[in-house]
């Protein structure tokens, strides 16, 4: 019913529903019609129809034309779905090529529609204005006024492609369904002439096929006749030439295998033209009737002799019986049957038997107790060029259709053939004729024409080629070789090749043949050649299964072999490479060829040989590496990576020197480390550098390229100072740059060597790899090395050591606890009071620690500090901190010791709050504690007045140690023992620079695992001479030096030595000390540099402090002007010198011999 | 022969000794006391006002002490051409001279026979 909704004409569906309504009488008053709408389920149901239709006619169409015309067929029947439709084929230009059309009265022209457009976006598109001969299309309600254009295509569709065309119904709202069903149509479309297509092109290529085949029958044969005339020519003058070179046996030999050779292939020629002439049906037997098994057994027998050579015995069981064939045909039938027999038959018997079981046929049979024929092979054994597999036998040369030429001669004769076989015990060929009743009207000597006689055939002599070739490698295998080169294994089942490759191979080569698989392997594995070529195609093992074998067997696995093959063509060869050989060469090839290649794979293999040397030594030197890498994870500081990298065989090298250079933070310096064997003063000298310097080592972070240096005199120029410098400890040098992973060169590691080097590309390498490990290290050992410059930094800013003193030498250490970095509530001070000889020191420990202990314990310092300049008196210094601290929370049972030494008067006076006592260490090593001005910790819970200050002298040279309570207390360790170990400790200290002191008790007193406590210490030696030592401490002042060296000259004078000591002394002091001031202090009057002079013996040893950080280039005075000699003074006229540099300054201790 | 003697603020002091040496006219200064860097640079003015057309003879063998800071001054007057050094072997700072590699003679006869040499 058509309905007009929304404005358009619509076909719809209705079911109606009549109920009578009756009124109270029970009477029919009226009547209630329900009526649904069913037009979406009319409709769906219908298109699911059409689309099964479409998809069942997809079954079994098989052209593409059919596609359409069956398509055109069904959508006819839903002309209310499809008004009308147009379908059109293009090819892969856009033309039209097949076109099939639904209700239309006469076709639309393809141009009306956008076709192209539709393919190529691949999408539907609606054409609105239709062509006037779609006019008429339809019923006239249902007259389409617009049409889809959709693309059909598939995923197969490559050639071109298809749309249909399809009107709309204009009564139909052109919705989600309606469009589905059109592109449902669509891709039904598409796959029916997807599949369609497949099935045109499946037919066409057998067709192809076919034609192929009749091409190829047709070439066979054209090319056996053109081969076979030049063949005959060839052969007939040889002959000749045989004949007349009598006189020459080496020359007949090699004839006679061209002759043989020759014959073989006109033989091959003659049964693919026999056999061509068959398939193409132009044979007719010339039918005689003969007495078969006479002429049988006469052809048979021309195998008797090479039978007999072979031990084989040729049994001819062939009763008379008349038959009728085509003798010629009869010949090629037996000679092919007996010479297959006699190939596959090492040992045993062939049977030749004709009989006449019935009168109605004769049977003949060709049997042996060859190897025999695997089932599945039998089948196809007759099919021309088949050839079974694997089999062993004399050899497989042939074609492969023999078998077929006899089964093609026999059919022709009207009889057939069959095959019986079994694989290991033989193999028979029956072949049944039917008997001819009529007597004999030919002879059996009635031969051929051509040939002189049986025996001269060449199915036999191929037969006695193949035996020859046997005898021949028998020889070979015991013939003598000369012991000293490489043996080549030849395995070939062509006699004349392996004689052929024999002669070209001896003069170069010890050369071994054999003529199967099989025997080849053996020989292998019991001769060990250096390299084998073998055929493909042989008996019992061919060439693949060969070389299969050989790589499976770990003793010949990595024998080089090349294999050989008529089989040309690049897959082929492929096929060669994945059995495992290593080289393949095609037949016809040149003996040079072969040649060439045999030395190329006998080289390579001992290149292989060195390379695996090579290899192990690699592997060994990985194994190194990994282990360097181990031991380098747990090195800890930047001398301990040099001093692993010199242990290390593989990353040394043997290299006598390491050095490592680090960009500093200000990117325009370089710190440098040594190890190994360097003079010290050339690792003072360039200890740090400018980054523009001319010192390869830095060179190699500046360009970030690495350095090879194989001879420190081929250097440029601009190295001579550095070069000079080094020699004679560095005569050669890998530097390689320290790069982070972005690139960057933040280093550069440098190897050394006292003599010149001749650096391979792999030591280069190696060098490489080693610095990536050591980037690596260093970067770990930075991230460390910040944490302790954290708490270094920490210890400096809570911890003010007075570095102007020169009443005393004063050293400190602060040692954080092992497990955590924190601020700890421990400190001391150092403080210069009013009068220049009087220096005020304390060390306190705040219970607790973290942030709330630093503040308690830096309030607690102030305050100490104030107190030290209110009060002379160091028990009312304490009593005044105790008053304070009383208001401090978090103060509570802190302890403190705090001293006063007045250097002019020798004295000390001291006073302790609840901290353990003060050390003093006398210049003749007495140690005593100072014990007195005993106080109760500040804050206490029961506060008691404190006693008097406590006094002790300070005698010259003496030393005063406080120190916190983690130096000396240890778990289930009494206090007492505690200071005894301490007393002990310090005992041999007495000659010993304060800040070796500080370190020595540091390290003699820490427990095994470490501390758990902090650990403050502050030692202090009063300017002093005595006769043992001479302590001083100035400003950083160029006025100072001379005075300095007068008083140390006095003092030198008083120890009585040589003027000539004195001076030398005199001088290396004087210029350490001037390093100290203009490096390490920057002539800054508020710093001091320190000197402590310790005469034991004839022995002078001298160390001069500072408290700063040497900046700047260190050796970049040795190039300007002055030529920095200071250095070279030190080291020239002191027996020894130690640089320490920490965070906190540099100590340089020199140590001289002096005579008297 | 003339002679001149000079003393500096304290440490060292230089003898002026003139006198002709075969045709030619040779200036010998004798230094006395110690050299360090707090008076280097005297050392190098002083040599500076001798410094001339005629050869500089500067005799160290009396000197008590001479360190770095001298042997840059005299590397730099030893470089500008001129100057002889004398060094005797019973000086004191003979030995620092040879570690530095100061070219020195013996003696100022030594020193005088090199400059007729030419």
């Amino acid at each position: 019913m058509p309905l007009e909704r929304k404005g358009q004409q619509e076909d719809c569906y209705f079911t109606y529903c009549y109920s009578p309504i009756r009124d109270e009488d029970q009477a029919v008053g009226g009547v209630l019609v329900t009526v649904f709408e069913t037009t979406e389920r009319v409709l769906s149901e219908r298109r699911m129809r059409c689309l099964q239709e479409l998809a069942e006619a997809r079954a079994d169409v098989t052209s593409v034309s059919e596609v359409l015309s069956r398509a055109g067929e069904i959508l006819g029947r839903y002309a209310s779905e499809v008004p009308f439709a147009c379908l059109h084929r293009v090819d892969e230009a856009g033309t039209v090529v097949d076109s099939a059309y639904v209700g239309l009265a006469q076709p639309v022209a393809a141009s009306a529609w956008p076709i192209q457009e539709s393919i190529e976006r691949r999408e539907p598109i609606v054409v609105a204005a239709l062509p006037a001969v779609v006019s008429d299309a339809g019923s006239s309600e249902h007259r389409p006024t617009s049409a889809i254009v959709l693309p059909v295509v598939g995923s197969s569709q490559s050639d071109g492609g298809a749309v249909l065309v399809c009107g709309l119904n204009p009564r139909r709202v052109f919705d989600s369904g309606y469009r589905s069903f059109l592109d449902l149509v669509g891709e039904n479309l598409a796959a029916g002439l997807a599949s369609a297509s497949t099935r045109e092109q499946e037919r066409q290529r057998a067709e192809a096929l076919a034609a192929l085949d009749r091409a190829k029958t047709a070439f066979l044969t054209n090319v056996s006749h053109e081969f076979r005339t030049p063949l005959t020519l060839m052969l007939a003058p040889l002959e000749d030439v045989i004949a007349g070179a009598r006189h020459d046996p080496e020359l007949v030999a090699r004839l006679e295998s061209v002759s043989l050779n020759g014959k073989r292939l006109l033989r091959l020629v003659n049964s693919l033209l026999d056999f061509t002439r068959v398939e193409a049906g132009q044979s007719e037997p010339q039918l005689q009737t003969v007495d078969v098994g006479a002429l049988t057994a006469q052809i048979a027998s021309s195998f008797a002799e090479v039978c007999e050579r072979a031990g084989i015995v040729l049994r001819l069981e062939c009763d008379s019986v008349p038959g009728a064939i085509d003798m010629e045909m009869w010949e090629t039938i037996v000679l092919n049957l007996v010479s297959n027999a006699f190939k596959f038959t090492v040992q045993g018997e062939i049977t030749v038997s004709v009989a006449r079981p019935d009168p109605e046929q004769i049977v003949v049979t060709v049997s042996d107790t060859g190897t025999g024929i695997a089932k599945e092979d039998l089948p196809r054994l007759s099919e021309r060029f088949y050839r079974a597999p694997n089999v062993s036998g004399r050899s497989v040369e042939g074609s492969g259709i023999g078998l077929a030429l006899v089964r093609s001669l026999v059919e022709l004769q009207g009889g057939n053939l069959q095959i019986e076989s079994q694989l290991g015990a033989g193999t028979a060929v029956t072949i049944r004729l039917p008997a001819h009743l009529s007597s004999v009207s030919a002879t059996a000597t009635d031969r051929p024409a051509g040939w002189r006689s049986y025996t001269d055939n060449p199915y036999v002599s191929e037969a006695f080629q193949w035996l020859r070739g046997e005898d021949d490698d028998q020889r070979a295998a015991g013939a003598d070789r000369p012991a000293d080169r490489p043996l080549v294994l030849v395995a070939d089942d062509n006699a004349d090749m392996r004689r052929y490759l024999d002669r070209a191979l001896r003069p170069r080569w010890n050369v071994v043949a054999f003529g199967d698989g099989r025997s080849a392997l053996e020989a292998a594995r019991n001769l060990m050649p250096d390299l084998i070529v073998t055929d493909v195609m042989m008996p019992t093992l061919d060439g693949f299964a060969l070389v299969e074998a050989i790589r499976s067997d770990p003793k010949l696995a990595t024998l080089p072999v090349i294999m050989l093959s008529a089989r040309a063509g690049v897959e082929s060869a492929g096929d060669g490479f994945a059995a495992g050989s290593d080289d393949y060469l095609v037949k016809p090839f040149s003996s040079q060829d072969l040649i060439n290649r045999i030395e190329a794979r006998l080289q390579s293999v001992a290149r292989g040989r060195l390379s695996a040397e090579q290899h192990a030594l690699a592997a060994e030197r990985s194994t190194a590496l990994v282990e360097l890498s181990a031991r380098l994870s747990a090195v800890a500081s930047v001398p301990d990576l040099l001093a692993e990298l010199l242990a290390s065989p593989v990353a040394s090298r043997g290299a006598s020197m390491a050095a490592l250079a680090t960009l500093e933070p200000d990117r325009a310096h370089v710190r440098a480390y040594f190890a190994g064997e360097i003079h010290s003063e050339f690792a003072d000298r360039y200890h740090t550098l400018a980054l523009d310097a001319p010192v390869p080592g830095v060179e190699v972070i500046r360009t970030n390229q690495p350095m090879v240096i194989r001879d420190t005199r081929n250097l440029e120029q601009r190295y001579a100072v550095v070069v000079s410098d080094a020699t004679p400890a560095i005569r050669a040098a890998l530097i390689e740059p320290l790069r982070r992973p972005d690139g960057e060169a933040v280093g550069g590691l440098t190897l050394a060597w006292p003599t010149p080097q001749q650096f391979s590309e792999e030591e280069i390498a190696l060098a490489e790899q080693v610095a990536h490990m050591v980037t690596l290290t260093l970067q770990r050992i930075e991230v460390a090395e910040h944490e302790h410059n954290i708490a270094a930094a920490l210890q400096e800013r809570l911890l003010d050591l007075d570095v102007s003193s020169s009443a005393a030498v004063i050293s400190a250490l602060y040692q954080p606890a092992r497990e955590v970095l924190r601020v700890g509530g421990d400190w001391y001070t150092a403080t210069a009071l009013d009068q220049g000889s009087r220096l005020a020191i304390s060390v306190g420990d705040v219970v607790g620690n973290g942030l709330e202990g630093a503040t308690v314990m830096s309030q607690l310092r102030s305050a100490l500090g104030a107190a030290a300049l209110a009060r002379t008196d160091p028990s009312a210094v304490l009593e005044l901190l105790e008053r304070y601290a009383t208001r401090v929370s978090g103060a509570a049972c802190a302890t403190v010791a705090y001293a006063v030494i007045d250097s002019d008067a020798g004295s000390v006076e001291y006073a302790c709050a609840g901290h353990p006592y003060p050390l003093l260490l006398t210049a003749d090593g007495t140690v005593s504690y100072l014990e007195e001005g005993r106080r109760v910790p500040l804050a206490s819970s029961c506060p008691r007045p404190g006693g008097a200050t406590g006094r002790s002298d300070l005698g010259p040279g003496s030393v005063l140690l406080l120190y916190t309570d983690g130096l000396i207390e240890r778990r289930g360790e009494s206090l007492d023992a505690g200071l005894n170990r301490l007393a002990s400790a310090a005992a041999d200290c007495a000659l010993l620079p304060v800040s070796e002191v500080c370190s020595a008790l540091l390290a003699r007193m820490a427990p095994e695992n470490g501390y758990t406590d902090d650990v403050a210490l502050v030692a202090v030696r009063p300017a002093a001479a005595t006769a043992q030592s001479f302590i001083q401490s100035v400003p950083a002042q160029k006025t100072e030096i001379a005075p300095l060296r007068g008083r140390l000259r006095a003092w030198l004078r008083s120890v009585g030595m040589s003027l000539q000591s004195e001076h030398d002394v005199l001088l290396a002091v004087g210029e350490a000390v001037n390093n100290a001031m203009e490096h390490g202090s920057d002539f800054d009057w508020r710093r001091s540099v320190s000197l402590e002079v310790f005469a034991d013996g004839s022995r002078i040893s001298a160390t001069v402090g500072d408290r700063g950080h040497w900046k700047g280039d260190s050796a970049a005075s040795r190039r300007a002007s002055s030529r920095g000699h200071g250095l070279t003074v030190i080291h020239g006229l002191s027996k020894d010198v130690q640089t320490v540099r920490t965070l906190l300054g540099t100590r340089v201790t020199m140590t001289f011999e002096s005579s008297q | 022969m003339t002679s001149q003697e000079r003393t500096t603020a304290y440490q060292f002091m230089l003898r002026t000794v003139d006198g002709p040496s075969g045709q030619t006219t040779v200036r010998t200064l004798e230094l006395a006391g110690e050299i360090d860097a707090s008076n280097a640079e005297e050392l190098d003015h002083a040599l500076g006002e001798h410094a001339g057309s005629i050869p500089l003879i500067l005799d160290l063998s009396a000197a008590e002490f001479f360190d770095s800071a001298g042997f840059a001054v005299l590397d730099r007057r030893l470089a500008g051409g001129g100057l002889l050094v004398v060094i005797s072997s019973d000086s004191l700072i003979r030995r620092a001279a040879s570690l530095i590699n100061v070219p020195f003679h013996d003696s100022v006869n030594d020193a005088l026979a090199a400059i007729a040499d030419g």
